[in-house]
């Protein structure tokens, strides 16, 4: 994974953004909330942009919230592409 | 009307005056916040969002629950009735405590009449309080679907023992449902370690937040068994006309009051600066000076005079009608207090105070105990005019 790019974590609810923001700030990694990009869902909601080289990390801090995760992105300028489809 | 000067003793309807932070984090909301959570991802909705989360995890700490079942809701009542009405099924059976209030009954009423349900009040002791005798003997004869408890009266201030009540309803793999509107902040409750399947709280009375907040906890085994009584905008999944069918948006349809969670978040947090350990062996002392000193005046009669767990709640019977009793408290003493049935028919009927019912004397966690003796000395000397 390039650490230049920037990733993007979506959860089911903005309680679980802020779950998850609340986990990762305690490991001190870096991240902000952004709104859920409109290519992803037109939902009025939140998600976390991360670096994309601390994407494994952070997904390792918030395994007990794996049930509540929806999907990973890489952001490529206004576009977002799920990590699944790069798998 | 300025409430400042009076002496308040209606802390069992609604706790006055509230720890200042609790107004200062209002107002600090209102006037540097103000936007609605989880509807967006500006700085202020952010802001609301983490103070919800925060709220949710901070009540979950101090009841010993999962701040990921915690739902917000505008009252105890409405946490109750989105129990019942969801767990409570057709020609279902219910057994309750005999001290309920209308927050159970009504509901439970409802039920009855709409879907056949069978209502069984559970035996109490000669105070009405439900007992590891008396729930065990009445589980051991027939089978109910739900427990309802509640954890103290609003009548007389006397608590139930959860901890051996909640194993018992748990031998008899009973879901045991709590009514915490009275205990919540002042005695301790632990769902986990009582066996609370759903722990119905009201945010305004011993947790000190404004009215219009309230809460519902509930256990993992209770997460997917609640429906909405609402249904509406969540800001999650927005693109479906359906509610999401995940907590806590399920249960939480419409704009959030993040005014009134940011004043309960700080009035928690008091509580817990304070513990709520403190706050319940204050309690117990303003009702043993206030038993101490109304047994002291004749025409007085107290309910629930009786040792043990309880909140600072007491009521009493005089020879004058509870209404007439409160109004010359208010007019000619500046003591506010509740006369009546409390709206707890069912716990009037249980002492023996219907139709009248009683005049309740509610001193709170903020209640000097020397607001006590004024209030002892006024009934004294309106008793000592009474033939």
């Amino acid at each position: 994974m390039n650490e230049d790019k920037i990733c993007a974590i979506t959860f089911l609810s903005v309680h679980d953004v802020m779950k998850a923001e609340k986990l990762l700030l305690k490991i001190n990694l870096p991240i902000r909330i952004i709104p859920v990009p409109k290519q992803v869902s037109p939902e009025c909601g939140m998600a976390l942009q991360v670096d994309c080289a601390k994407l494994i990390e952070a997904r390792r801090v918030l395994a007990s919230m794996a049930g509540r995760m929806k999907n990973a992105y890489r952001i490529e300028g206004s576009a977002f592409h799920p990590l699944e489809d790069e798998a | 009307m300025d409430g400042a000067g009076r002496l308040y003793f209606d802390n069992a309807a609604t706790s006055f005056p509230k720890p200042a932070t609790v107004y200062e984090a209002m107002d600090s909301y209102a006037r540097t916040i103000g936007g609605s959570a989880g509807r967006s991802a500006h700085a202020q909705a952010i802001a609301g969002s983490r103070l919800l989360f925060s709220l949710r995890e901070e009540l979950a700490e101090l009841m010993g629950a999962n701040a990921d079942l915690v739902v917000l809701t505008k009252n105890a009542t409405e946490a109750i009735n989105l129990v019942l009405h969801s767990l409570v099924e057709e020609k279902g059976r219910v057994a309750h405590s005999p001290l309920e209030h209308n927050a159970v009954m009504r509901p439970l009423q409802t039920l009855a009449a709409a879907r056949g349900v069978k209502l069984h009040e559970i035996p109490g002791d000669e105070h009405g309080r439900v007992t590891a005798e008396t729930l065990d003997a009445f589980l051991n004869k027939r089978s109910v679907d739900l427990v309802v408890l509640n954890h103290a009266s609003n009548v007389h201030g006397l608590a139930l023992d959860l901890t051996v009540l909640g194993e018992i309803c748990e031998y008899y793999e009973t879901p045991l449902i709590v009514d915490g509107a009275q205990s919540g902040g002042v005695l301790p409750i632990n769902m986990e370690a009582m066996r609370i399947a759903a722990l119905c709280l009201t945010g305004h009375k011993g947790l000190f937040g404004p009215t219009g907040t309230g809460a519902l906890l509930l256990d993992d085994g209770m997460a997917d068994r609640i429906d909405p009584l609402l249904h509406g905008g969540t800001g999650s999944v927005s693109e479906q006309e359906t509610m999401p069918d995940f907590l806590p948006d399920r249960l939480e349809a419409g704009t959030h009051n993040t005014i009134g969670a940011a004043g309960l978040l700080a009035g928690i947090r008091y509580l817990i600066d304070r513990s709520v350990e403190a706050i319940g062996e204050h309690e117990q002392d303003l009702r043993e000076r206030m038993i101490a000193r109304l047994r002291e005046i004749d025409g007085v009669e107290i309910l629930g005079d009786v040792a043990g767990p309880a909140t600072a709640t007491v009521s009493i019977l005089t020879p004058l009608a509870p209404s007439d009793l409160a109004y010359l408290l208010n007019e000619q003493y500046g003591i506010s207090v509740r006369a009546g049935l409390h709206c707890a028919p069912r716990a009037h009927q249980t002492l023996g105070t219907m139709p009248a019912g009683a005049v309740r004397l509610a001193p709170g966690a903020l209640t000097l105990p020397d607001a006590i003796d004024e209030v002892a000395d006024a009934l004294a000397e309106i008793m000592a005019t009474v033939k």
